[in-house]
This record gives structure tokens, sequence and C-alpha cells, in this order.
């Protein structure tokens, strides 16, 4: 099967801004030398990727890894300074909302020229106008001029627009963030259609939890480099324990690799068994809130200098990271640590335990078991952190004003 | 018709369409939210006219025979000159966020700034037919106005092309632009007649494109006879091949609009 996009060892540095003159008069006062010596800084730095026909594949990153970057050149918007960029099909791209979006013009217009814009025909557009409106929930005011409408209303308008042009390949750029919660559920669920249809998605995008829900395979960015490419899961775990694995594979077409392997490291220390245990020593996975309970960790160490660290944290199912702690060891050899966490005041819920174990002063990873340990604090489950041990009292109205 | 076939047809009409939103939302933008609308695009080639006529009829006549009709004969294809010149120079660096935005053609904007001041253009023509019938009437070589309007389009398109992309890294073209275009409006004879000019000047004359066009213009409109084909034929071509090359060189650049307007 063909690629649908081929990135190939694309490099792209830009021109650090004001450093080169803008006018002839600053040209001269200079003496030309600006336009060749002019400083560039790496926004892409020798990246590879191949996504197949009908994939979905995030991008994730800091601010300035060249996320947005690798979205413009794969949408076609400047070139790559080396290495070869390829895409198949039609591109409808969902980025900021930008000079189509002219204030004076109607919700209507704007509409009509989006569509074209993005590749459709006038025909075409006009005879979706309704509908495009319709899904923005904008009915009412698309013949209201876009100076009237909300940041939120006009990034419904462009998510409809694009979601109404029939791409083979859509680039979406961090606008889902705009909506409110009941938008952002009619986007999902339009990406989704898309999915479907087979169309190649590529987003960009902070929201972990949305990455890790709606894509195939997850690239991590840092510093215009692939940090690590694979399924979401393992990558988005890997971007927030922020541990790196240098050059990881292209993403390929093929169906991601299940089930997701969560241990990883250089191996050159071990975590050789962990056990989750109450406070009489039984094993156990589901907890009352507030209860306590003991995770018992063996490791092997290699004889070397300064003192390998274990860390331990928790994190709940959307990604809050609600505990995180850590110890380092004097010795080397066979060890063994026990973290007692005498109350967990974690709300109900679903949680898992990670243990991570790393070379001294935090450097290489050595061994990490990524979410490995599954924990349920039981009872109704909430959005809330915590449940400690609480309970309510009444009493009678009167009986308290009377304290006044 | 073969698949390939229908794709370029698609292609084409997809093309005009661009052009026709994009043309449609410069004239909606333009004269939005103002009471007279559309029609500040005809007051100002009249109150030029108003100036010139008052001018050149009363304090220093020029002894033209229908002095008004033969200005605005000569005011309206330099108004399209002029002003599809200046804004061409801005077409990408007004665009900033089309241009930014994947999938979109970006040749098709100096297209846009050319068809749209040919829209003004053909906005003003009524007034212009209105004054001719009442005034002498309409010649039948009106019909040729067609031919010397697609002259004037294609000269317009390359130096339009040029301009646009240098603008984008050099801002000193458009303000250029606006410097160069005053001495050309009084070398052009929009308010005098070419034939009136001393011959030592002529080739002033036989160079100016403006000039050469404002001449056919007067002929179809107002004098009843075909315009003379050569120096049309000749800015024809050169025509083309310019818009060739300025939509040459503006490919070549095109790649870091985006990146420059950042």
């Amino acid at each position: 099967m063909t690629a649908s996009i081929v990135v190939d060892a694309v490099t792209k540095t830009y021109l650090v801004r004001g450093d080169r003159p803008a006018t002839l008069k600053e040209a001269v006062l200079r003496g030309f030398s600006g336009w060749r010596t002019a400083r560039r800084t790496r926004a892409l730095d020798g990246v590879s990727l191949e996504i197949a026909p009908g994939r979905t594949v995030g991008i994730i990153g800091p601010n300035g890894a060249g996320k947005s970057t690798l979205l413009r050149l794969i949408g076609g918007v400047g070139r790559p300074d080396s290495g070869r960029i390829e895409v198949t099909g039609h591109i409808a791209a969902l980025l900021e909302i930008g000079a189509v979006f002219h204030p004076d013009l109607t919700g209507r217009e704007v509409a009509v020229l989006g569509g074209v814009v993005a590749g459709m025909m006038r025909a075409e557009v006009r005879a979706l106008v309704d509908e495009i409106a319709q899904f923005a929930g904008l009915t009412e005011v698309i013949d209201q001029p876009m100076r009237t409408y909300s940041t939120g209303m006009q990034a419904r308008l462009g998510f409809s627009i694009a979601a109404h042009t029939r791409p083979d390949v859509l680039l979406v750029d961090e606008v889902l963030a705009v909506g409110d919660a009941a938008f952002q559920r009619r986007c999902v669920a339009r990406l989704r259609e898309f999915q479907r249809r087979g169309v190649t998605i590529v987003i960009v995008s902070h929201d972990h939890h949305l990455v890790a829900d709606l894509c195939h395979e997850v690239v991590w960015l840092r510093g215009g480099r692939v940090a690590a490419v694979g399924p979401p899961d393992a990558v988005v775990a890997r971007y927030l324990h922020g541990v790196d694995t240098e050059g990881g594979a292209p993403v390929r077409g093929e169906p991601a690799p299940t089930p997701v392997d969560t241990r990883f490291g250089s191996f050159e220390g071990r975590i050789t068994a962990v056990r989750v245990v109450d406070r009489f020593g039984v094993p156990v996975r589901d907890l009352a809130p507030g209860a306590a309970f003991w995770v018992e960790v063996d490791v092997e160490l290699p004889p070397g200098e300064g003192e390998p660290v274990l860390a331990a944290s928790v994190v709940r199912d959307d990604w809050l990271s609600v505990l995180d702690t850590s110890t380092t060891f004097g010795d080397r050899g066979e060890r063994h640590a026990r973290l007692h966490v005498e109350r967990f005041d974690a709300a109900p819920g679903s949680y898992a335990l990670s243990l991570s174990l790393f070379a001294p002063g935090w450097g290489t990873t050595w061994d990490f078991h990524d979410r490995s340990y599954p924990l349920r604090v039981v009872g109704d489950p909430t959005r809330a952190v915590l449940l400690p041990p609480l309970a309510w009292e009444q009493e009678s109205a009167i009986l308290a004003t009377n304290w006044e | 018709m073969s698949a390939l076939a229908a794709v370029r047809t698609r292609r084409v009409r997809h093309a005009v369409d661009l052009v026709h939103e994009l043309v449609l939302r410069d004239l909606r933008l333009r004269y939005r939210r103002s009471v007279l609308g559309i029609a500040w695009s005809q007051l100002s080639p009249l109150a030029l006219l108003a100036v010139l006529t008052f001018v050149f009829t009363k304090i220093l006549p020029l002894q033209i025979p229908r002095y008004a009709l033969f200005v605005y004969a000569g005011l309206l294809p330099w108004t399209w000159f002029s002003g599809a010149l200046t804004d061409g120079a801005n077409a990408i660096v007004w665009s900033r966020d089309l241009v930014r935005r994947p999938g979109v053609p970006v040749a098709f904007l100096p297209v846009t700034t050319v068809v749209t001041h040919l829209a003004y253009f053909a906005l003003s023509l009524p007034v212009l037919f209105v004054g001719l019938t009442v005034d002498g009437g309409i010649p039948a070589t009106a019909l040729l106005l067609p031919c010397v309007v697609a002259v004037q389009f294609v000269l317009l398109l390359g130096p339009v092309y040029l301009l646009a992309s240098l603008q984008v890294s050099l801002r000193d073209t458009g303000h250029l632009v606006g410097v160069v275009l005053v001495p050309v409006f009084y070398a052009t004879p929009v308010f005098y007649q070419a034939s009136s000019v001393p011959d030592r000047y002529r080739w002033v004359y036989d160079a100016n494109p403006a000039a050469i066009l404002i001449t056919a213009y007067r002929d179809v409109l107002l004098e009843a006879r075909a315009p003379e084909l050569l120096p049309l034929a000749v800015l024809a071509a050169i025509g083309i091949a310019l818009a060739m090359f300025g939509r040459r060189m503006f490919e070549r650049s095109a790649h870091r609009f985006a990146e420059e307007l950042g």
C-alpha cells in the first residue's frame, strides 16, 4: 500500500525574525550584508515519517518542537530546506482562524469562501451552507457578520467548513481546544467519521487524552527531531515522563503492535519484582478510599558510582498524576525497597502505578514499568481528586444560629 | 471525456470559482458598512473628471471636442491600470492568512487583484455609455472594447505577479509603485491628446503602454474607428511574455511567502 503522506529526512530552518533587512534602506545601510548572512534557527532536523492512507497520526511535543512547522510543510505551505514531502490526495486543513474570516463578512459568506478556498466548487459549498451552519450550531446567526461571533463560534464555523470539504488528508492543529465540551464531542465524532471514511488525519495537539484516544500512532517531536514514535499509549506515556529513546522507527502503515509493551529502558539496572500489598502483606488491587498500601520492589543494581533512583508514581486514567515519589539507593547489587503509602486519599476511580529505575541523577532510564500495576479505589467514580475519610454531620438550624 | 480531462476541467472551473469568490470578497469588504457602498468606486474618478474638465475647458481650454467624455474614456483605463498595480503589489502581503493556509493556490491572488480592478472598471462603463448616448451616441466600434480590455488585462498580469512577489521580501516595492505612477500619469495622455505632443517627445508615448491602450479605448469609444492593430498586437505579445515570466518568477519565490510573512 502506498503511503498517503511521506516525510523523508526533512530539515527546515527559519530566518530569525528581524534579522534580515525588510526595506531597501536597511539593506543599503547594512551594505546588503544581511541578505546572505542572516541567522537561521532550525525548526525541523531530519524528520522522517510515513503515514498510510486512512491512518490517524498525532504529533505531540513541547512548544517550539516543530509540530506546526511540520504540519504546514505537509500542507504545502513553504518548502523544506532539504528532504522530501509527498502527499497523495486532496488536503483540507483545520488551522487557526484566518483572513478568510474577515470580521465584516457574514458567516454564510465566510462558509462559501472558506469552502471554495479549501477546494470545493461554489455551487457545492452553497448547497452545503445550511448544513455547515447547522453542524456548527450557528443556523440562527449565519447571516450575521463574523465580528459578532465569539472566538468559539468562529472556531466552530471553521471546523464545520473543513469537516464538509471531503478531504483525503485532514490536518488538524490544536483547534479543538476552542469550542465548548458539546462541540468538542461533535468534532471528535466527526473525526471518527472521517476515519471510517478512510481519511488520513494528522493531529497536532496538547490534549494527550484526545491524541491517545483518536490516533493510531503518535509522533513525539522534540527540538525538531522525532524523539519517539509508536502506539499512542506508550509514546504519550514516555512524553509525559520526559523519557527519551533516540531515533524511533518511522511510523509504518501496519496496525499498531498490540498489546502495548509498557516496559522499556536500557536494562542496565532492573526492577525484578513488584508487589502491591495491604498492611497485612496481602496483595491488593482494590482499595477503599483512604486505605493504606505498600509497594514492595526488588531491584538489581549494576556496580558503579552514584546513587540510582527508584521512582513510583500513580496516574489516574485521565492522565492526572496523583502521586509521585522517589528514593535513592546507597548500595549496589540486589536490593529490596518498600514504599509505605499510609493513606491513599484519592477519589474512587481507576489508577495505575508506574515504577521506574534511573541511573544516578535521573540519568539513563534503566527500567520503566509504565502504568503496569493497576489500582482501583472503590466507590462511585467522580472527577474530583480527593476523597479522604470524611463524614457529614447535621444538627438543628436553631441551635446553630444560637451560637451567634 | 477522459478522467484526466475531467480533473483538468474541474481544476479550471475551480480556479474560476476561486477568483470569483475572492473578487466578491474584495468588493464586499471594500464598501461594506458604507452608506453609498459600491458607488464610491465611481465617485473618485468622477471627482477627478469634474476637476480636469473644469480646468481644461474653462481655465486652460484645450479645445478638445466632448472633453468630459474624452477624459473619462482615458481616466477609466488609467484607474484600472494604476489601481491594479498599486493593490497588486500588496496582493500577497495583505493576504497573510490565506498564504499561510495549506491548500490555497496562492498564484490566484495577483489575478484576483487585476480582476477586482477590472470589475471597478466594468462598473464605471455604464456611466460612460450614458454619457456617450447623450452626446453623440455609442459607435459600432464599441464592440471592439472587449479586445482592448483583454490586452490591458493580459498586460497587467505580469507586472502584478512580479510586484506582488517582490513586495514580500522588499516592502519598498509598494511605495515605489506609488511614486512611479505619478509621473507616468502625466506622461500618459489622460487629460490631453497624444497628437498634441511635440514630435521630439513622441517616443515617450509610443513606448508607454498606458498611452497606447488609452488611445485605443478612445478610438473605439469616441472616434468610431478601429484601433491601430500593430501597437496593440505588440502589447498583447509583450503582455503574454511578461505574464509567463512574472508567473514563473512568482512560482519560484512562492514557497517562501508563508515564511516571510510569518
